[in-house]
């Protein structure tokens, strides 16, 4: 026979059939012998039986009215809050928050990047496109149009490092805003070193210049290569960069392309073409003019047939040079900057007449 | 034997819920149409809170709290259930989480809760009435009932809900596992142990039976 405790916990289960065959059949077996627990089995019917007779408890009066007062307080709250809030915080949000973090998002990357410019740069002028607009009157056919793209034999009209510095500008204004403050910080640094070497390297190229002479319409290509060369071993990999695309673009940079920051970073530059009798007797007469009045890494070369002398002057004397070259020959302004500063970079094509 | 019956209830057979389509009424936005379920569900919560409580007002406020809170979230009722068995948990946890509050309070005040349930929970206008008992009967029988609900309160809260829902309020052992979520051998031995437990309070309380 089993002990008691075995089918203690059985037993308040049995009457209702919960129990399994086997089970059963041991707690039947068991109680044939125990009365101990047929007595237990008792017990524990008596105690389903009074359970059984519990009394319901009754609903208090206007019970199920306060339910149902309440559910409706909790309906009108809640198509309240649908009414104001779901529409609101599902739909309306989205759409507003997104345009908002566009719209501050922009207005921050526009913002930072002007700073940056501005720190760097604090008078920033116009555009060199736009001072050209304003300051070159309608020019004469035979006169250079910085503007208007040029016919691939008069392309290299555009004085060379103008071009190198407009079509590095053009370049550098596509870049982000980052790179771009990085890449002028660097030209600024190493753009007055390379003008320096550039100098050097002219001089030394001018009698190999003379000596052999590419055909004409070949000239200015080579004379490109060259200055690319030079600076490519003086200038750092921003401006390595820009000699390149000037080699392989030899379409004039638009000036309107330039970025109106980039065109601070260096001095403001005017172009003027002398037409005279003797271009070798004016370029030594230039070059005495401008020694005269200061002018500082003054160069020269010749390209196309014509010599051209560039040299970094003193604002202040530009005007008295202007009319000292006036007196050399027929002066024609290509390009003037619209405000000349401290000192101006100045590009004379010495031409014969 | 009371057993008996139960053993039929169990094995009858799945039946359609009655309440879907009050239910979907109202997940439509009819709020009246929750009054027929209020009506038709109401009594029974009652009962398992009174039961679980032994505190007729508590039972009350528990059964309203309970209603309002499955009207808010009829929304997410997806009919995998019964609606009254997922009312009737509902009610079941408010109750056990009524009971925990309760517990926790009676630590820091265990001598006046004491005093105060001298006088609480009983109810006896509230208590259905059976036709045809003597005055002497009834009394009796009432004497009966609070000794049964005094050894229910004793119980364990995981105790005393399988007895409510059992053997007071009759669910199958399958509704009581839908109601409480736990597996069936649970629901049997939780019963089990409950039932002896109850049946030696009785017999501490009222004598040999």
């Amino acid at each position: 026979m089993k002990k008691c405790k075995h089918i203690e916990n059985d037993l308040p289960l049995y009457d209702e059939g919960a129990l399994s065959a086997a089970r059963k059949q041991v707690v039947e077996e068991h109680l044939a012998d125990c009365a101990a627990c047929r007595k237990e089995l008792a017990y524990l019917r008596k105690t389903s039986e009074m359970m059984d007779h519990l009394s319901a408890v009754e609903e208090p009066p206007w019970f199920q009215q306060k339910i149902m007062a309440g559910v409706r307080e909790a309906s009108g709250k809640k198509s309240m809050a649908q009414k104001w809030f779901h529409s609101l915080r599902m739909k309306i949000p989205v759409q507003i928050m997104a345009t908002l973090v566009i719209a501050v998002l922009a207005v921050y990357i526009y913002r930072s990047g002007d700073e940056q410019a501005r720190q760097i740069l604090p008078q920033a002028p116009k555009p060199a496109m736009e001072i050209l607009k304003e300051q070159t009157p309608p020019q004469s056919p035979q006169t250079v149009d910085m503007a208007a793209p040029m016919p691939s034999g008069k392309r290299a009209s555009l004085p060379e490092p103008v071009r190198q510095d407009r079509q590095a500008m053009a370049d550098k204004g596509t870049g982000d805003g980052k790179q771009k403050t990085t890449a002028w910080n660097s030209e600024i640094k190493t753009g007055r070193e390379a003008d320096a070497y550039r100098a050097e390297a002219s001089a030394e190229r001018k009698d190999e210049a003379g000596r052999a002479l590419p055909p004409r319409q070949n000239e200015l290509p080579a004379v490109q290569a060259q200055m690319a060369e030079s600076e490519k071993k003086t200038e750092d990999h921003a401006l390595t960069g820009m000699a390149k695309s000037r080699n392989d673009d030899k379409t004039v940079a638009p000036a309107a392309t330039r970025p109106m920051a980039a065109s601070a970073a260096l001095p403001p530059q005017a172009g003027i073409l002398l037409q005279v009798d003797d271009s070798n007797a004016a370029a030594a007469e230039v070059e005495k003019t401008l020694a005269k009045y200061d002018a500082r890494k003054v160069t020269k070369q010749s390209a196309k047939g014509s010599l051209w002398i560039k040299a970094d002057v003193s604002g202040k004397v530009w005007k008295n040079i202007l009319a000292e070259l006036k007196g050399t020959g027929t002066v024609k302004e290509k390009f003037l900057p619209a405000d000349i500063g401290e000192r101006v970079t100045v590009m004379i094509e010495i031409a014969d007449q | 034997m009371p057993g008996m019956s139960k053993i039929i209830e169990d094995k009858k057979a799945p039946t359609a819920d009655a309440d879907l389509e009050y239910v979907v009424l109202c997940q439509k936005g009819d709020t009246e149409s929750f009054s027929v379920l209020v009506g038709r569900h109401s009594k029974k919560m009652l009962n398992i809170a009174y039961r679980m409580l032994d505190d007729y007002d508590e039972a009350c406020d528990i059964t309203q709290e309970a209603f309002l809170a499955a009207f808010r979230s009829i929304s997410t009722f997806k009919a995998e259930a019964m609606f009254s068995t997922w009312l009737y948990r509902i009610v079941v946890n408010y109750a056990k989480n009524r009971l925990k509050q309760r517990q926790s309070l009676s630590r820091h005040e265990s001598a006046s809760l004491d005093e105060m349930k001298e006088g609480q929970g009983g109810c006896a206008a509230c208590l259905a009435a059976v036709n045809g008992d003597h005055p002497e009967q009834l009394m009796e029988r009432r004497e009966l009932d609070a000794a049964v609900q005094q050894c229910i309160t004793a119980l364990d809260g995981d105790y005393r809900e399988v007895v409510v829902l059992r053997d007071i309020q009759g669910f199958s052992y399958e509704e009581i596992r839908d109601i409480l979520r736990i597996p069936d051998g649970t629901v049997k031995s939780r019963l089990s142990r409950a039932r002896l437990a109850l049946k030696d309070c009785l017999k501490k309380v009222i004598g040999e039976l």
